[in-house]
């Protein structure tokens, strides 16, 4: 019998597991740009429960989906214990691709121990599409919360491929911003933009506008220390997620536990330290 | 050269080596700077000049870890059973005092996070008054979601590999209400963990795991009938697990246990939410499984 003769001509079944390239960034318009999706959170399924990737797009591979998995927040890593907080995170992936996360609470754990579920939506870039922002992650947020809104899925098993809409015009040039008036706060901001060119990470206490401070520090990057910079604001600091810039509320002890004996630079602005003393 | 003298020589110098995963770090480092274990134990195992013993507690997430090696640890620091047990640094007292504190308000203790530098550590000197046995026991208390995440794609998590190719002895805990309940869930959990640790122990057709396995079915307060046969009502009811542990096991035994004595439920109409409350503590079968293993250790 000849095995071809119960093969369908029509191939779209057949799921393309390569993630974009540059040559795909060529074929689509260019103000949009495609991304894979995957949400990272703590339910119980029939298959299993606790935190782990419960859902994403089909073109995630295996060892993407080891590295989120090993780099993103789990129980109780939001410095802010505002049941609204909202932390983010951008990373590259050894496979080369953007991840940027948008990480908030979902409800109580599911299995009442106490705390809130964390929940992070996760949308992952090629280097071209990346670039279609500026590689500024607030603008590939702002994209992602357009498109697939701001309540939590935990109900999905799949995600698609997401379609963001690009938005190179938001910030930012090929040069650093030069800043020309004195001004205390946007010295610090400067300061902190010129310090991530240093090889150690940095651990910077902010006190309560965590993710504003990001966004000042990245507006005065240019595209391509943007592009390198690993970072994310209102998560604890966490050896394991290798982030070169991480901004938090406060130092618990646990965070100088972490960090004691190790190359990491402490960093504290300066409203920080009139918050709390 | 011993182990110990190489921790020794490692403290006195301006480094210390990870008893985990062997990489150096600096002396006032209190986490390892590669897999985030806890560097204070180094020094206190330095000075005993003893080879430290780790036994890993391990299970899915949501079985009972914290809650088992807390309530062990604190049945041993008080002389429980033929033992006697000292905890070496402060840190070693933080899991017991979490998980008492927690069950004596009526709480369960808050879920361990995936991050190996949130982990708890342990590190005690147990002495076995009817051998004069003294043993130094280090065991870390893991994240069941890290280890699901390993055992999904290995080297996920480097120091759960390291820890469990240096364990000594293994405790291996499973949800048995769960399984009593006809979910088959537990079942390939333990088999999955039972599968990675052979495989890492690479060992051939006809060679088997050596190292001490207690598989615990914990929450048997659910099915009493565990306590009366507990490898009777694996083979019932976990034969996947049975089966790979009695063909790929040298040394495997079968426990019930149980600590919490009842549990209420509080319902939030509000949030939709049911919340379990443990009523009283209970404790069955906790030490003998740690018995079990200090036999053969």
């Amino acid at each position: 019998m000849d095995y071809r003769s119960g093969m369908n001509q029509d191939l779209s079944c057949v799921v393309d597991r390569r993630p974009p390239t540059w040559a795909d960034a060529g074929n689509v318009p260019a103000d949009v740009v495609h991304a894979e999706q995957a949400i990272f959170t703590s339910i119980r399924t029939p298959m299993g429960e606790g935190y782990r990737i419960i859902a994403c797009s089909p073109g995630l591979s295996v060892d993407e989906r080891a590295e989120i998995t090993r780099r993103s927040p789990s129980h109780g890593s939001i410095c802010d214990s505002d049941p609204a907080a909202v932390a983010l995170s951008s990373y590259r992936l050894a496979t080369g691709r953007h991840c940027i996360a948008w990480t908030r609470y979902a409800g109580k754990e599911h299995t009442a121990r106490g705390g809130l579920r964390v929940y992070t939506r996760i949308a992952l870039l090629s280097t071209a599409g990346f670039h279609g922002f500026d590689c500024h992650p607030f603008g590939v947020l702002d994209a992602l919360t357009s498109s697939i809104g701001g309540e939590p899925d935990l109900k999905s098993t799949s995600l698609p491929r997401l379609s963001l809409a690009a938005n190179p015009a938001r910030t930012g040039t090929d040069e650093s911003n030069e800043l020309t008036e004195p001004d205390c706060e946007l010295m610090q901001f400067r300061d902190l933009a010129h310090a991530v060119h240093v090889p150690e990470p940095m651990l910077v206490i902010a006190g309560e506008n965590m993710t504003g401070l990001l966004r000042q520090v990245i507006d005065l990057l240019s595209i391509a220390d943007r592009e390198r910079l690993s970072c994310s604001a209102n998560l604890y600091y966490a050896a394991s997620r290798e982030f070169q810039l991480t901004i938090i509320d406060r130092v618990t002890p646990e965070t100088r536990r972490a960090v004691q004996g190790r190359d990491i630079r402490l960093i504290e602005m300066k409203d920080a330290t009139d918050e709390h003393g | 050269m011993s182990t110990a003298k190489v921790f020794k020589s490692s403290v006195l110098s301006a480094q210390t080596e990870c008893l985990i995963c062997g990489s150096t770090n600096k002396a006032e480092a209190m986490q390892c700077r590669d897999c985030a274990a806890n560097l204070s134990m180094v020094q206190d195992i330095a000075a005993q000049d003893r080879n430290p013993c780790i036994i890993s507690v391990i299970g899915d997430s949501n079985a009972g870890k914290t809650v088992y090696l807390g309530v062990l640890l604190d049945m041993l620091s008080q002389r429980a059973g033929d033992f006697e047990a000292i905890p070496k640094g402060a840190y070693s007292v933080d899991v017991q005092q979490v998980v008492i504190s927690h069950l004596a308000h009526r709480q369960f203790p808050p879920k361990t996070p995936m991050e190996a530098d949130r982990w708890y550590w342990a590190y005690y000197q147990v002495l076995q008054r009817a051998r004069r046995k003294w043993v130094d026991l280090v065991m870390p208390d893991m994240a069941g979601e890290s280890l699901a995440a390993e055992l999904a794609s290995p080297h996920t998590f480097r120091v759960i590999r390291n820890l469990l190719g240096k364990s000594a002895g293994m405790v291996l805990l499973v949800d048995a209400a769960l399984a009593a309940n006809g979910s088959a869930h537990p079942d390939f959990f333990a088999l999955k963990m039972l599968s990675y640790i052979d495989s890492m122990h690479g060992a051939g057709r006809d060679e088997r795991v050596t190292t001490p396995t207690a598989v615990v079915l914990c929450k048997s307060d659910y099915c009493p009938e565990c306590f009366d046969d507990p490898e009777q009502f694996a083979r019932a009811n976990l034969n996947r697990m049975w089966n790979m542990a009695r063909s790929r096991f040298e040394h495997v035994a079968f426990f019930a246990s149980s600590v919490i004595g009842s549990l209420g439920y509080a319902n939030c109409a509000a949030e939709g939410s049911v919340t379990p409350i443990p009523l009283h503590t209970a404790l069955r079968g906790v030490l003998e499984p740690f018995q079990w293993i200090i036999d053969r250790v």
